[in-house]
Order: C-alpha cells, then structure tokens, then sequence
C-alpha cells in the first residue's frame, strides 16, 4: 500500500522543544510552595530495625514531616507478591531500603533532616549468593518464606527424555549475566501535591501512569486508585526502569502528610542504589541435537537474583525461560525456573525483560553447538528458525516472521562466509538471533484491568486544524507519541505538523496500560488508529453537510477536505470543524489478541512477535584481552516501520545500549555493598566507544499491525550480547566469554581456558 | 568554605597561609567537596593567573604552567616534539570537555595512583617547583608522592610549574592506558617508556607505571635490565618479569590485582619492543 507518511523518515514530533531546551522534565517542574523530599536509606544489606527516633529531625526548622514505620500503616504492596512496604518495618534488606522520609523547606534542611534520625540497627548475615540462599541453614530475607525462594517453576513439554536419548549430539553450557542499570540521562524524580478533598496529583517520569496508582500507590496509601491523578512528565529516559517507582509514593506520602505539595527527587547515585536494576541470572543449558543440526529438545535451569523485593521479577524469570524456545522450532523442552531472595539491590525488567540474558546464554550455546556440529553458525539457525504460520512448542502463534531474511543480510553485508574462513588471529564474526513479544497479555492479568490488555484513543481536531491526540499509552523516549502522530496523520490526511500529542494523564485521558513489552506501536498505534479513522469520518460527515456533497465523495488531503471529482471544492478542515459548531472527535480501544498463559505457561502471549538478527565482528588484544568492536550489522523485522527516522535510532540506540551493557556496565555488588554507584565507576558506552552500524529492516507486513507494524525496541538489543561474545569466540579459536560484562580480564581467563 | 580569587601569584601565596586548597580547573576538588570527599576550610581560585598558564622551552627543559590544560598539552609543538608520551597521555585523558579545564598542575595534586599524566612526567624526570610565602624550592616528581593521595606538598605550597626534560629525536619511547572505555575512564594501567640509545647501546633507560601501587612510580629495577645494554629478547623479558614483580596492585572494580600484575609485564614488554621497532608476540 502506498503511504503518505507511514514509512518515511521524520524527526521525532517534539524534536525541537527538546533541543532547543523548551521542554519542561520532572526536575523542572515547579509547584508553589512545594517542600523538598528526601530519603533515610539503610546502610546494610541486612538488619533488624531494633528503633527508629526521629523526634530530633521533628524539632529542626524547617522541616515539615518525617515519615517512617512509626507514624505509617503496614500495608504491603507488590505486583507478584505483597513483600514490600513504604518504609522498612522489622528488617531493613538492601542498601539504600527506605528506612524514612522527610519534607522540609528546603535541600539542606532536609538533609540536615536526614542526619538527625537515629536508627539502631542489629546487623545480620548478608544473603549475597543465590545458591548459597537456597541452603537449609542460610540466613532469610523474608522470614516467612522458607528457602529464600520468591517463585519457582518446572514445566515439562514434548518427550524431553526420549529426544535427549535419541539425540546424535548433546551439549550444556552454563552462563551468568550481572547486574546492570538502565542508565537513563534523567534521574528518577517525581512531585506530588495533595488537595483538601483528600485527592493527590502525582507527576514524573512514569511508564505507566495508570496502573502505578492500582498496584503502589492505591494500596500502599490505602487510597482508592481514582484518588490519583498521575501525570507524565516528558521522558528523560527510563528503558524499563520507570514503571514501578518508589519516588511517587515518597512524593504522595509526604504531600499527603504534609498537607503541601512535594518534590522528590532522586540524585543519580540515589538511582543507582535504589531503583531497579536488570536482574542477574544463572543459565544452565542443555541441548540435544540431530547430526544435520536439526534441534531435537532442551533443558533448562535458571536460577534468577530476585534481590530484595520482587516486584515483576517472576514474570521476569518466566521471560528468561522461555523466550528463545520459539524462535526456533523446538520440539521438546524441559525447564525450570528458581527466582531467589537475596540481599541486593530488588533486580526488575530493562529493555528486554529478561530477553537479553535469556538470549545471551542461548545464542551462545548456540555457536558451541554449531562448532560442535562442524556447522556454520548462520546455517544452523537458518535450519531451525520458526517460520509464519507456525505454533510454537509453549503455544505462540507466528503470525508475521522475517528473521531468516535478517539473518540472510547479516551474512551477506558482513562477508560472513569469507570473514568465517579467516578466523582466529584475533579477529572475528559472530552473529545472534531474537524473537520479542509485542505486548504480553500476563501483565494485563497482574497489573491491568482484566485479561483484554487494551489501549484506548481519541483524536480531537480543532477549529484551527489542530489535531490533538490522546492516548492512556506512555512515550517513555521511545517515540511513541510521534508514531501516534504519523499514524493518525496517514489516516486523516492532516499533515504531520499540525498535531500534537500531549503527556498522558489519567486526569482527562482514556485508559492505556503504557510503555512496556514493545506494545504500544503495535496495541497503542492500532487504537489511535482507530480513533484517526473514526475522527476522518466524523469531519468527512461534518463537512457533506456543509459542502453539500456526499461524504463517500469527499477525501482529506494536506489538511482539506476536497471533493474526489471537483478538486477546486475543497474546505480546510479547520473550517469544516467551525461549521460544525464543536471540536471534532474520533474515538478508538484496541484489544491485544493472544492468550493469558496458563499454569503450565502455556498460550500465546502476544498478538504477534518482532525479530532481529545482530551480526559483530570484533578484535581481541591476545594479551590483555581488550575487545574492540569493529562494527555491528543487524537486520531488525518490525513488521513495518513507521517512522525510519525513529527507527533507526531505536535500533542505533539498542545496539550500543546492548554492547555497553555486555561490554563495561555492573553495579557490581560485593557482599550486598555496590561498587559501581556512581557514574565514576559504573561505565556506559560513549560515543567514542560506538562502533560503524550497518542495518537494514525486513518488513514481514503483520497482519494485525497498524499498517503491519510490531515493536521494534527490544528487538533492537537482545541479540547485541551474544553476537560480540560470538565474535571473540571466533576471534580468539574458542574463548567462551560465560559470565558478563566481558571484561578485558575475563576475556583473558577464557582465552586461557581455550588454550588448555 | 571561605573562598577568595587571587588577581597575582604573590596574593595566592598571602591567602594560603595557613593552608588553603587552589583551584584551577576544579575538575577533582569540585567534585570532591560536592560529595563529601573533601573538607575545605579555604579555598584559593587561582584559575585566572594568566602567568602561570604557559608551556615553554627553558635552558634545555620544558616548563609547564601550573594553569596548563591538558588541551594546552595537545595543542603545543614542544609537548609533541620533546614530551610525546605525555602527548599521547593527553590524548587519552578523559574527554574535551574536561581536558579544556583540567590542569596539568591539578592532575599531580589529586595524588590519585591511577593519574594519566603521571607516568609520562616520571619518565621525563619531572621536577615541580612549589612556592609558599617562605620561599620556593623544588621537588622530583619521584618524590612527591608520599602514599595513597599524599603528596609531600605543604599545605601552603602552590605548584607553578613542572619541570621535565627534553626528549631527543632519537629517544625511543612509548605509552599506554589500559582502560575499560574509549573515553572519561580511570586507567586499570598507564605504562610511559623511554630508551636513549648510543648506537645500539641503551645507555638510559625509564619505565614508569601507574595505577599497581599506591602511587605512580618508576620500575628502577626494569629499568636496570636494559641500561648499558645492547637489548635484545632476554633483557625485555627480565625487566617485563621485574616490572611485573615491583607491581603492588589492589582489586577494584575495574580490575583484580592479579590481572593488573600480569598486565605490568604484558605492556612493558609490549612497549619496550615498541619503542625500539621489534616485533611483538602477537600482533598488536
């Protein structure tokens, strides 16, 4: 289908408010008389909270409130389990747990604040190992849950067994990811103002500015959910990071105990030790294979660092599981599942969900299979992709599929056969596949409303021509609200610059469930557009009867309405909403298809899925184990591509977001404590580190995408990992990088390894 | 904090006794008073002493301002000509932004075991010449660092220049910096060699290391393996197993102790056969 702006490259909508410094972030929001929020965190991985005093900090100037487990119910919140609390109560279980708040006039008051609370705590053994957790003797985070385990599973499907037994080949490899943060550019931060009628407006950065009031801030304030208004501040950056944030409900519980409005904003080394880093996980893997490189059957077992509290750390668990079992056709599979308590910073979901790690120990597996096998890498996947059409082992539908075709052009841009040949010496190729949800229907289920996972739309043109779109869906930075914009712009024939699509806000805005699982092209750019649709109709019929023309005669083009046989009749759609009195409206909901899994993780999570294929080719210093990345070739399938622009820095972005993260990043926890907390110390790629990237998109045209389009951003950077880690195994004849990041001394260990 | 801007030399040095902390670029101390890493009773902006910001040839050495940037370094003939490893440590120094600001003076007084530009100041027989209301004296660079961020400057002392000397165009030289990224990284190692050959005799020999010990120093003991001797294979294996041997590293983290060891040989061999056109073990 020819399109007008589907498809072409277009800077993102509010480009230049942002350059040009315009745009209004959380830090910059100011609010009259608002006070100054700051948190009390625990400086033990472990303790019991023997007293709290704060009557000191009570009695300095200027200091508003203190809040903490004496003058605060105990409601526990959580969205898999209820095993977190506003502040600490009998145990303190992480550095930089809440142990109190205050609100005072100001910064240096309220650090002064902050000095004067006096907490007597019994330090306890530190649960720092997850294996070790799980030891009938080991110290519990919890005390009521026995084991140190958050959640676990086992879940058995097609002959595993029989398909290991008769296998010609096996092979079981074993991986460890860390610890790393989202690194977003704008520190966590969010304000809160209560009303006298008991109400409170909430803003900041927020993923999901609905569902953050029905699982936090609603019960841990016992207030009802309608009792918010949350606004969404323009992103600074959250990648994950920004759906369950604390910051809110300090903010909401200061103003509300205050009486005044709140701002609480974290500084950067305060996000590093407090918010929600990439959760850890052990990967053990086995695979059984025919000797043409058929793949006959898996096993599975992850053991995943849940940290202190758990937050959507099961489902996180369950991503890591099973995910990379239906990119390939996989007839049997065993896997199981530990999620454990430990000590640490509570572990949470980053751009992937659990994709990257889980793609990183497969994808590596992969090419010590393909080595095994005496098989070319690229032709093992090529032979066991899925393919349209096909249902997965655990139940997913393929409805759009081009990963084959990505992988086909990785191989032929990289000159991978002849790069293949080469090898060794210190220089290489590597290659890794993923397959991505676009949207998952469980999170409806756990966080939403019901089990429809839907988002909602309305597109309101004005008397101007102006075109507003509301949507409940969240840009987190991603560009969701210039796909909305291009979306409705393509339906409605108004050009681009005339719309505007405002920061969500569950004051006046339809229900959305937000920025997560790459659903909002996809769930969100389906309902906008169908809102567009209904709003084209609405100004068409609008514009018949002022036009006296039969609106089946009549199109929109460049923002008039134009008679299809009588060009020179035309009205501007501005015009057309004049005479009609009101502003014109169009309104759209979108259900995702798929299916809640059921107990045994069975079902078709998401309407369709994305896939991408990330080729490296990397030089290794033999002798200090410096990796350079030479440069990065991928092939992303988003269905179809809405915004290239847009497009390309999503995948840009996941790339080098994907190799600093395999590459140099780690909070690196040592005995509970982290090192990497600060920007000193904990390394994220710069541009001088940002390799050439070549790429290109396959679109498979999805049959239930807005014009065929899927998510695109997690796709962009769950394969990155495995891809270098490839290369340097190619680079280096066997160094097998088995635990992250891939530091120059770790790659030196393995290329050891390789040599004995 | 008290904080005074001097408009002369003669009025920092009046402000300071008593000890006071001058600041230049601040790219350290700022910080470190933001986070609590520092308590500064008194501080003494110096950064608009135009006359202490200069990089010039002086009765056969080079003397470098105390207000020198690390941009200065990159920008100068001389440092490039006669200084080239601690041209090629400029190059590596954080990024433009902070090597506009930082001061070459600032980066000795940090005192940090990891400075960039120390080991190449080491292997040039750096001399800082420090000033207080009592008078001026001099001091080795090899002397300055007393421990772990100590140096042996007096409270009241202000750095106005360092003093290092010529290298020769047929001097042999080499550096690098081992680090975790291409830019604003701490080093995990930062290794500056250089030979002075008479024919094929290497008559003087430096080799300096930074961040495998409490403070930079010079490898006396690796150096002593090539001085006065026609180098070949067996004499860089020595003064790479010395070098490794005088290394006392910790673990952090950015790296083990045990890897920044090892990594004491590897590059010093690696520089050595560098430096004097041999070929290397692996490609490099």
């Amino acid at each position: 289908m020819s399109t007008r702006v589907v498809g072409r490259p277009h800077p993102i909508i509010d480009a230049v408010e942002k350059v040009s410094g315009a745009t209004i972030f959380i830090n910059d929001l100011e609010l009259p008389g608002a006070l100054t929020g700051m948190a009390l965190r625990s400086p033990h991985p472990h303790a019991r909270i023997l007293n709290v005093d704060t009557s000191d900090a009570e009695r300095l100037a200027g200091v508003a409130v203190v809040l903490s487990k004496n003058n605060t119910p105990d409601a526990p919140f959580g969205i898999n389990h209820k095993d977190e609390a506003a502040f600490c109560r009998e145990k303190a279980r992480y550095v930089g747990d809440e142990i109190a708040a205050v609100a005072a006039v100001d910064e240096e008051t309220a650090r002064e604040a902050l000095s004067l609370i006096r907490v007597e705590y019994e330090v306890l053994p530190t649960v720092a190992d997850p294996f070790a957790a799980q030891e009938p003797d080991a110290p519990l985070v919890h005390d009521s849950v026995a084991g140190n385990i958050a959640n676990e599973f086992h879940i058995k499907r097609g002959g595993v067994d029989e398909a290991f037994h008769a296998a010609d080949a096996a092979f079981a490899d074993d991986f460890h990811t860390h610890l790393a943060h989202q690194a977003y550019i704008e520190p966590t931060g969010c304000a809160a103002q209560w009303h006298s009628d008991g109400k409170i407006s909430v803003w900041g950065c927020l993923q999901s500015v609905f569902l953050i009031r029905t699982f936090m801030l609603g019960p841990a304030m016992g207030m009802s959910p309608d009792d918010f208004r949350v606004t969404q501040t323009k992103p600074g950056g959250a990648f994950g990071g920004k759906l369950d944030v604390k910051a809110a409900l300090m903010a909401a519980m200061l103003s509300r105990a205050a009486e005044k409005p709140v701002r609480f904003m974290m500084s950067l080394e305060e996000d590093l030790i407090a918010m929600r880093p990439r959760m850890p996980v052990h990967i053990s893997l086995e695979s059984a294979w025919k000797r043409d490189g058929t793949l006959a059957g898996k096993r599975v077992r992850i053991v995943a660092e849940n940290g202190a509290y758990s937050s959507l750390s099961p489902a996180i668990m369950s991503s890591i599981a099973l995910r990379t079992d239906n990119l390939y056709k996989t007839p049997a599979a065993e896997i199981q599942g530990k999620l454990v308590y430990t000590n640490i910073i509570p572990s949470g979901q980053m751009r992937g969900f659990g994709n990257v790690q889980a793609t990183y120990a497969w994808e590596s597996h992969l090419d010590n299979v393909a080595d095994g096998l005496g098989l070319d890498p690229a032709d093992l996947r090529l032979k066991n992709y899925t393919e349209k059409g096909d249902v997965s082992l655990h139940g997913w539908k393929i409805a759009s599929c081009a990963v084959a075709d990505a992988t086909r052009y990785v191989v032929e841009e990289m000159d991978w056969k002849a790069k293949r040949a080469r090898g060794g010496k210190g220089r290489g190729v590597g290659l890794a596949s993923c397959i991505h949800v676009s949207g998952n229907k469980g999170f409806s289920v756990e966080l939403g409303p019901d089990d429809t996972d839907p988002s909602s739309g309305v597109v309101r043109v004005d008397e101007e021509g102006k075109v507003e779109i509301w949507s409940g869906e969240s840009d987190l930075g991603q560009g969701a609200t210039s796909v909305m914009a291009y979306i409705a712009s393509e339906v409605m024939g108004i050009p681009v610059d005339r719309f505007k699509v405002p920061p969500t806000d569950t004051g006046y805005m339809p229900f959305g469930m937000g920025a997560f699982a790459s659903r909002i092209t996809l769930i969100g750019g389906n309902a906008v557009k169908l809102a567009a649709e209904d709003a084209r109709r609405n100004l068409l019929d609008a514009a018949a009867e002022s036009m006296e023309i039969p609106a089946d005669e009549l199109e929109i083009v460049e923002g008039e309405v134009r008679a299809k046989a009588l060009p020179e009749r035309k009205m501007a759609v501005g015009e057309v909403v004049r005479r009609a009195g009101s502003v014109i409206e169009g309104e759209g909901k979108w259900l995702a298809g798929g299916d809640v899994l059921d107990k045994e993780k069975y079902g078709n999570p998401s309407t369709t899925y994305s896939f991408s294929t990330h080729g490296a080719e990397v030089e290794v210093d033999m002798e200090t184990g410096v990796v350079t990345v030479l440069g990065i070739c991928c092939g992303h399938d988003p269905g179809r591509v809405i915004n290239r622009l847009g497009a390309e820095g999503q995948v840009e972005g996941g790339v080098v977001q994907g190799m600093s993260f395999a590459m140099m990043e780690g909070l690196a926890p040592l005995e509970g404590h982290l090192r990497g907390k600060n920007f000193h110390d904990y390394l994220i790629a710069t541009s001088m580190d940002a390799p050439p990237i070549e790429h290109d998109f396959f679109e498979s045209m999805d049959p239930y995408g807005p014009y065929g389009a899927k998510g695109l951003a997690e796709v962009a950077i769950n394969p990155i990992t495995a891809a270098i880690c490839n290369a340097i195994y190619h680079a280096t004849g066997g160094a097998r990088i088995r635990t992250l990041p891939v530091s120059p001394e770790r790659v030196l260990e393995a290329i050891e390894e390789a040599r004995m | 904090m008290e904080f005074l801007r001097a408009a002369s030399v003669d009025e920092a040095l009046a402000a300071a006794q008593g000890g006071a902390a001058f600041v230049a670029g601040g790219t350290n101390l700022v910080p470190d008073v933001l986070f609590g890493r520092k308590k500064i009773a008194r501080a003494v902006d110096i950064s608009r002493l135009d006359e202490l910001r200069f990089i010039e040839e002086a009765d056969g050495k080079i003397r470098i301002g105390a207000l020198a940037t690390v941009t200065d370094l990159l920008e100068s003939e001389l440092i490039r000509a006669a200084a080239s490893p601690l041209y090629e440590s400029a190059l590596e120094f954080a990024g433009p932004l902070v090597r506009n600001r930082a001061s070459v003076a600032g980066n000795l007084m940090d005192a940090s075991p990891a400075a960039d530009l120390v080991p190449p100041l080491l292997v040039q027989d750096a001399v800082v010449e420090l000033a207080s209301a009592e008078g001026e004296r001099s001091l080795p660079l090899s002397e300055f660092f007393l421990d772990y961020r100590k140096t042996a400057v007096r409270p009241e002392e202000l750095m106005k220049a360092i003093v290092i000397e010529l290298l020769k165009t047929d001097d042999r030289c080499a550096y690098y910096k081992l680090q975790l990224r291409r830019a604003m990284a701490i080093a995990v190692l930062g290794v500056a060699v250089v030979l002075r050959m008479e024919k094929s005799v290497c008559v003087e020999a430096a080799i300096s290391l930074g961040a495998v010990a409490a403070v930079p120093y010079r490898a006396q003991a690796a150096e002593a393996c090539l001085r006065g001797k026609e180098v070949g294979e067996a004499d860089i294996e020595a003064a790479a197993a010395a070098a490794e041997d005088s290394a006392r590293p910790i673990d952090d983290v950015r790296a083990s102790a045990a890897y920044r060891k090892k990594m004491c040989g590897v590059l010093v061999r690696r520089l050595l056969k560098k430096a004097l056109g041999m070929p290397q073990t692996v490609a490099v």
